[in-house]
């Protein structure tokens, strides 16, 4: 899978957790970008990007990650 | 029918359409994750909801999924739930400490949320049944005292039972299983249960997802929740409709259609012997089990009517000569068939039967005429029925439309009081003699001293009555049953039956240095309007007053927007309010005494008497 698939899953897991399709990602965006990105969403983000990518996150980890750059190249490293 | 377009820009299409979205019932796969977020977030379709409760979630585990989701379910019930949760964890130091905020500005109902690890007395693996025993009732007594601390009506989860058994399939069978105990602690606490508390049963949710799919022990790992999210939705639905079960608000009335829908068939084209009805075929099967379901409903309370695009001759044939019927006439409070269009019946049910219209539930099998129920009176709770009559009895059930905090004796009895009553009321039309009427009745008021045997009817009478209530003050069974001498509880019996216990007034029995007996609370059920039991209560009232040598009589009353019919009795009754702030005074007089301002009142026709027991 490439960063760019990876990228527009994530786009469609954060669209359908903020209910927003109009919500666009870039390798820049951070938390604090995204209004409602409180530790409850972040909860639902790990179980959707789980169930999207068919693979298991370890929250240590994704909660270390700084921005959504770094969460494509983990996603990647871990797809790949 | 739906209309396509919603206009987006009012806040009362927004909300009509959330609430759309999650049907009586909803199926699967419907997003109502999505409806609850969406709800959350629009305050003004939010304040259109309707009345504010302020609920209090205690609870052991994580909560903020379930607030959501229980902001939509108990907006789809009418009312708007502002909800509070603290920190999870400290739900006993919390009711333990006298000085929390929950005790000194309590909310209108707590939400006490517990799983099955909570259970601290669980006995060893090779308990013996006494020692498991011993163990169940200590369990239920700690959360029982825990519960009766709470100063508002309380809804609680019961335990759950894990996905874990290291015992097998013994772990539900010997004393020694946390299944066991957990079932046990259940069965337990039930029994003993505080008054205004109500227990939601989280096994029988788990049984609605299926275990597996109620224990998520990733989520769990994660956050803390101990159930998953496919199961929240349902916890958040049963919590809120055993709310308004406990609060007094739940539906009472189930209005059916007749073809199609209690029957398979249309009674009036295909004739009597054609109907599908009865368990011999595969098409008369599931009506069958339909109607049997509906007499359960019947038997603990619920009153059911019929309206039916028929001739009433011919929709009345079936209850009346079909061998498979389950349900008969006289199930049935209230039979309206005609040509009328439905909202207009259904008006007229509720009259009839002298409830609100929001008081109804609606089934009809034709979706254009549950849409049009839906469009001309959103207060009427209209069934999502599905296509196959065979999910009909489930699909009613699993809407949790009628919630049951407490079966009381009068439950049972309630429709054939509406049944008499229409029969009275028809009775009453060829009458022009009302006073020939009444006495003709027999009736007796007899004087009930609060006992164990109906305090629970004395309390819920005086805690759900809507129409003839004074002010919301409510007592619990602990405080009647102390204050017995104070409350005076009226039961009525004539020729036509036994109405059980239907009128109640607690007096304050601190005579105020200004010389007056305080009515502190005062309610009469709907079903006795008419009878001028309200001028028996009044005489009571007054001898009390007089023999304590009392001058006057002062009560409280407050304008519900329900209970408007009770100031015309208070100015009847020789009531005047004092200064525009709800407190009502009236001379007090011994009844045909002279001066005794209410002595043109008519004759009540009834024999007082005291309960001999």
């Amino acid at each position: 899978m490439t960063p760019d698939d990876i990228l527009e899953k994530l786009t469609d897991v954060f669209r359908d957790i903020f209910d927003d399709d109009t919500l666009t990602l870039t390798r820049e965006t951070m938390a604090q970008n995204i209004e409602e990105w409180d530790s409850l969403n972040q909860i639902k983000l790990i179980l959707g990007c789980e169930k999207e990518f068919e693979i298991r996150l370890k929250p240590r980890r994704i909660n270390a990650l700084q921005n959504i750059g770094e969460m494509v190249d983990h996603l990647s490293e871990l797809l790949n | 029918m739906k209309k396509e377009s919603v206009d987006m820009n009012r806040p009362h299409e927004r909300l009509v359409s959330y609430l759309d979205s999650v049907p009586f019932p909803w199926v699967e796969g419907t997003d109502i994750d999505r409806a609850a977020k969406r709800l959350v977030k629009d305050s003004e379709a939010l304040s259109l909801v309707g009345p504010e409760i302020a609920v209090q979630v205690l609870s052991t585990f994580l909560t903020d999924y379930l607030i959501n989701h229980l902001v939509l379910m108990f907006a789809r019930r009418g009312m708007r739930a502002n909800i509070r949760c603290d920190e999870y964890g400290v739900l006993a130091t919390a009711i333990l400490d006298e000085s929390h905020d929950i005790h000194t500005s309590p909310p209108d109902l707590f939400l006490i949320l517990l799983s099955h690890r909570d259970l601290r007395f669980c006995p060893s693996l090779n308990a013996d049944p006494e020692t498991g025993k011993k163990a169940i009732v200590e369990e239920a007594a700690f959360w029982a005292s825990l519960l009766s601390r709470l100063p508002a009506p309380a809804v609680q989860l019961s335990f759950d039972t894990p996905r874990l058994r290291p015992l097998g399939e013994l772990d539900g069978f010997i004393p020694g299983g946390v299944t066991y105990h957990a079932r046990g602690v259940n069965r337990e606490l039930a029994t003993n249960l505080p008054a205004f508390s109500t227990l939601v049963d989280a096994e029988s949710l788990a049984q609605t997802v299926g275990l597996h799919n109620w224990h998520d022990p990733h989520v769990y790992n994660l956050c803390k929740q101990p159930f998953s999210f496919t199961a929240l939705p349902h916890v958040a639905d049963a919590l809120s409709a055993a709310a308004i079960g406990l609060l007094g608000k739940a539906r009472k009335v189930l209005v059916l259609d007749l073809d199609n829908t209690l029957w398979g068939g249309v009674v009036g084209d295909d004739g009597l012997e054609h109907i599908e009805l009865g368990p011999e075929t595969p098409e008369g099967e599931p009506f069958t089990t339909f109607q049997r379901y509906l007499l359960g409903l019947k038997r603990r309370g619920i009153v059911l009517a019929v309206c039916s695009k028929n001739h009433d001759e011919i929709a009345r044939q079936p209850f009346r000569k079909h061998r498979a019927m389950i349900l008969h006439e006289t199930d049935i409070a209230c039979f309206a068939a005609n040509f009328d269009d439905k909202p207009t019946n259904l008006v007229q049910i509720a009259e009839s039967l002298n409830v609100g219209v929001d008081a109804l539930v609606f089934v009809d099998d034709n979706p254009v005429e549950r849409a049009l129920v839906r469009q001309e009176l959103p207060e009427v709770l209209t069934i999502e029925l599905p296509d196959n009559p065979a999910l009909f009895a489930t699909a009613l059930d699993a809407a949790r439309v009628f919630p049951l905090s407490r079966l009381t004796e009068d439950d049972m009895r309630r429709t054939d009081s509406y049944v008499s009553r229409a029969v009275t009321a028809r009775a009453m039309e060829s009458v022009s003699d009302m006073d020939g009427f009444l006495a003709g009745l027999e009736a007796q008021a007899i004087i009930e001293p609060v006992g164990p045997d109906n305090i629970d009817r004395i309390a819920q009478l005086l805690a759900k009555t809507n129409q003839f209530k004074l002010n919301p003050k409510v007592f619990s069974t602990s405080e009647l049953t102390e204050r017995k001498d104070d409350v005076i509880a009226l039961r009525l019996v004539d020729s036509l039956q036994d109405y059980g216990i239907v009128a109640v007034a607690v007096l304050n029995p601190v005579l105020e240095l200004d010389n007056t007996l305080v009515i502190e609370n005062w309610v009469m059920s709907c079903r006795v309007f008419s009878r001028r039991l309200e001028y028996v209560m009044h005489d009571l009232v007054s001898e009390r007053a007089a023999q304590a040598r009392v001058g006057s009589i002062r009560l409280r009353y407050v304008a519900s927007g329900r209970n408007g019919l009770v100031s015309n009795l208070l100015l009847t009754l020789g009531f005047c309010e004092v200064k525009n702030n709800d407190i009502w005074e009236a001379q007090t007089f011994l009844p045909n005494t002279a001066g005794d301002a209410t002595r043109h009142l008519p004759a009540h026709h009834m024999t007082v008497v005291r309960s001999s027991d």
